[in-house]
Formats: structure tokens, sequence, C-alpha cells
């Protein structure tokens, strides 16, 4: 079977947050920008999710380095 | 090896070679100046590392002042290690002690102003901390008493002094406050370092952990070194060793922190350059 979007965005985002944050992440913006459980996003939903964390990732490595990493994801989740 | 691993070990290389040369140096006229040339390398390496790091991250960047700060702490200690230099001995002493205390307390300052901004960064990115919130605050109260323990007795033997004008006793109290706050904040470091782990943010904080534990080393060591019958020079050689690695882990940090934004800027290069379908 293949990964959901949730599992391809975490999957993405694991070797920055680390596994553990990166699904909480994950989890957390999907529910709080988009009110949906991390499960039942789809590839419609992933530039919203991106959106979401969005502040969180340029926080950690700032604004050039986190638009780098959220096209990167972008690109590769289908 | 990874860069972040190598930048790991690279302090207890530094350390292992440190403890060579202390042995090869002790007894010989050139001691001192080895010491002091140890030091102040260390010093410079942790600027070199914050400001690296620091200057990787855009302007207004959160981390970017974080770690200016960081920087800033050490750029004005290396100004206040000036102040040893002979040619202030002809100045009135006393002058030179406030200006001493002045630069240690900036210095102070910036470091736990920087420091907090870096403890703080789970919360302001909206991070999940690893354990449960009791386990959280059992981390942060242990180690808040360590930091009193270790770090608070530098504060009593200084204030009194102090409060009494012995103004030269200013930098004494700034710099163990700072300590003390500062050693606190190994907590919320800690714990976003077990929150990254696994991913590459994670190494900046794992490494300022390492740092500041070896800063809580050296202020234990302080208070424990009477206890422990050491003997003046291997409590002498203790301290510089703790100073070492808590420098040397805060240039590696500095660095790992100016990888990581380097990584992610060369992926947006790779995705520049990677040829576009016709």
């Amino acid at each position: 079977m293949s990964a959901t979007v949730a599992e391809q965005v975490a999957e993405h985002l694991s070797p920055y947050l680390g596994p553990f944050n990166a699904g909480v992440a994950v989890k957390t913006f999907a529910q709080r920008a988009l009110k949906r459980s991390a499960d039942t996003l789809t590839v419609e939903h992933v530039p919203a999710l991106l959106d979401a964390l969005r502040p969180m990732l340029h926080t950690m490595v700032g604004s050039v380095s986190t638009e780098a990493l959220l096209s990167d994801i972008q690109r590769r989740v289908r | 090896m990874s860069r972040f691993q190598g930048l790991a070990v690279l302090p207890l290389v530094w350390a292992a070679a440190f403890l060579a040369l202390d042995a090869a140096f002790f007894g010989t006229a050139s001691y001192t100046v080895f010491l002091r040339g140890e030091v102040e390398t260390a010093k410079v390496l942790t600027l070199l590392g914050s400001w690296a790091a620091a200057f990787a991250f855009e302007r207004g960047a959160y981390q970017r002042r974080a770690w200016l700060l960081v920087g800033g702490c050490m750029a004005l200690l290396l100004l206040r290690d000036l102040t040893l230099l002979p040619v202030f001995r002809g100045f009135d002493a006393r002058t030179v002690a406030i200006a001493a205390g002045i630069l240690v307390a900036l210095a102070n300052a910036s470091q736990v102003v920087g420091t907090w901004m870096l403890a703080r960064t789970w919360k302001v990115a909206q991070l999940e901390l690893p354990g449960t919130a009791v386990a959280q605050w059992l981390t942060v109260g242990l180690v808040g008493l360590l930091a009193a323990v270790f770090a608070g007795p530098a504060v009593l033997r200084n204030a009194g002094p102090l409060l009494g004008g012995d103004l030269s006793r200013a930098a004494g109290v700034f710099s163990a406050l700072g300590d003390m706050v500062s050693l606190w904040l190994i907590a919320p470091l800690l714990l976003t370092a077990l929150a990254l782990r696994g991913g590459m943010f994670g190494w900046p904080f794992a490494l300022l952990t390492a740092s500041y534990a070896a800063w809580l080393g050296y202020d234990a060591l302080a208070v424990m070194g009477p206890g422990l019958g050491l003997d003046a020079h291997a409590a002498r050689t203790g301290a510089e060793l703790f100073r070492a690695l808590g420098c040397l882990y805060g240039f590696s940090a500095g660095l790992a922190q100016r990888e990581v934004v380097g990584q992610l800027r060369r992926l947006a290069g790779a995705a520049t350059a990677r040829p576009r379908p016709a």
C-alpha cells in the first residue's frame, strides 16, 4: 500500500525535524490549519498544510531555507 | 562520519590535545603563555562559531538575533581580556576593574538573552517537547537546582563585597548570575534536542546542550574541587578542560546550525539547477 499524503510529508520532514516531531507537526498543523485529521489529507491539501508549517520552519532555519524545503516537499508529494 | 558527528567529536579531540600539551608545558616557563593562548583561542572559536551561525540566517530571522547575542558574549569577554594586557597596568587599577566589570555584565546579559531565545525556540516554533509535562518540569527543576548549587556560591561570594562598595567584585557577581541563568536554560535546550533527535535540526541544540553541560562542570569543579582534594594544578587543569569543552561545543553548535541552514540552501540550488521537463 502506498504512503498517505500525511506520511509522505512527515517522511520528507523527518531528516530535518526528526521522526517524532515530523509526525507530530503534520498531525498538529493538519488539525489546526485544515481542521482535519492527518490521515484524511489529499494532495489538494498539501499547499495549505505547507503554509501552516511555514512559521515553524522560519523560526528553525529562516525564510530562505524554509522556502527551499517547502518547495522540495511540494514537488515530491504525490 | 557525518559533518555533525565530526562536530560532536571535535571538542573531545581539542580536550585530549589540551591535556597532552598541558602535561608537556607544565613546569616550563611557557606554561602561563600556553594556558592563556588556549583560553583565548577557544573563546575566539566560540565567537566565530556563533556568528557563523548568525550570519547563515537572513536579516530579521529569529535565530540570527539569538546567535548574534550568544557570540556577543564572547566578543565582550575578549574585549575584557584585553584589559589583562601589560599596557593597562599603567592605568588606575580601580578604573580598569570597573571597565572590566561593565564588559562582563554586558557579556553576561548578551549570553542570557541569546540563550533564552534559543531555549524558547521550541515554543516560538510550536514544537512538541518529548515526555509528560511532569517529566519536563522535573527536568527544569533538577537542572535549576544544579545551576543554583554550582553557580550560586560564586554569586554570594562576590555579592557581599560588592554591596560593601567593592566595585571590582561586580564582574564576579554578573558572571556568576549569568552562569546561573544560562545553566538553568540547559533544560529547555536539552528537551528541544530530544524532541528533534534523529533530525538535523536537533544537532545545534544537542551540541549547545553539551556546551552548557561543560560550563556546569566548570562551575561544579569550582564548588567541589576543594572537597575532592585536588592540588592547584589539577584544579586549574580541570577547570580549563571544562572551559575548553564549553567553548568548543559552542563553536561546534554554531557550525552545526550553519550547516543545517546551508544544506537547505543547497537544496534550493539543486532544485534551480535541475533541468525542467521539455
